[in-house]
């Protein structure tokens, strides 16, 4: 079962209703799911004794916004893909400014290439992140979806 | 605090449980039900249920982020996925241990391979963050 080609190339944004504001909370809750314990993620004085506005998320917190970005296309019927054989294949965060509680962030998701090897399937995105004064983050995903064979 | 190239940093181990994946699915709102669900991960030719790849990858960070103590510095952070974090459903669940060491020390920022091994397979293949000092 082969994706949909067409969509390569093509970019989605986010809907107005879509700004992604970094909820205190959700940084809360995604660093106590990796065991954290360092006060910058959960202690608002604590983070703005170190110079920060809010708490801080963690390295990798963007990668929740950046699932809701990718579904756009790996969700879609037409895209054809069955989610269940999706793998991780590779990972990358290039973050510009700390990502505290508290920013709204626009984000736009490309799905750059598909390579088939060996019956399976690398999908590569590029997902941007932005407040209206600049580039916050820039995450890079490739998804493997794993042939039948 | 030394920044030499060659200096390992604290090496880290931690567990992976059923339910650790859990929690981690509703945080990061990824509900793969391979993550959770043997039945489904059986049936899609997974040995068992496997951790989420940014699980993993989010914890090991942290043998850089607990020695750093500001995350915030982890400016670029990138890994390859060699192979699946396999979580058995008795507990504690799987466990990795993590290693890390400088390779490189350049204008104020430093370079650092961070390798993941679970049951004897490297779990992370190029894992490599840059911390800005």
């Amino acid at each position: 079962m082969a994706v949909n080609q067409e969509f390569v190339g093509k970019t989605f944004f986010n809907e107005k209703y879509e700004l992604f504001e970094v909820g205190r909370e959700k940084v809360k809750e995604f660093a106590l799911a990796l065991g954290e314990t360092n006060p910058i993620y959960f202690n608002k004085e604590h983070a703005q004794s170190l110079g920060f506005s809010d708490i801080v998320a963690p390295p990798t917190f963007l990668i929740s916004v950046a699932m809701s970005a990718m579904n756009k296309i790996l969700f879609d019927p037409k895209f054809n893909l069955d989610y269940s054989r999706i793998v991780h294949g590779e990972q990358g965060f290039t973050l510009h400014k700390p990502v505290v509680a508290g920013m709204q962030l626009a984000w736009n998701t490309t799905l750059e290439s598909v390579v088939e090897k060996v019956g399976n399937e690398f999908l590569t995105f590029n997902i941007n992140f932005g407040e209206p004064d600049g580039f916050v983050a820039q995450l890079k995903s490739v998804l493997i979806s794993r042939g039948e064979a | 605090m030394s920044f030499e190239v060659g200096l390992e940093l604290p090496a880290k181990t931690f567990t992976v449980s059923r339910e650790d994946l859990i929690k981690y699915a509703g945080a990061s709102l990824d509900f793969n039900k391979i993550h959770w669900n043997e039945r489904v991960a059986k049936a899609v030719g997974l040995p068992n249920v496997i951790a989420h790849g940014m699980f993993t990858m989010g914890r090991c960070i942290q043998i850089v982020t607990d020695w750093i103590e500001n995350p915030a510095k982890v400016i670029d952070y990138q890994v390859r996925f060699a192979a699946p974090v396999v979580v058995p459903d008795e507990e504690p669940g799987a466990t990795v241990e993590v290693t890390a060491k400088i390779v490189e020390n350049l204008d104020n920022k430093i370079k650092i391979d961070i390798q993941a091994r679970s049951q004897a397979s490297k779990v992370l293949g190029k894992a490599v963050a840059i911390v800005e000092l």
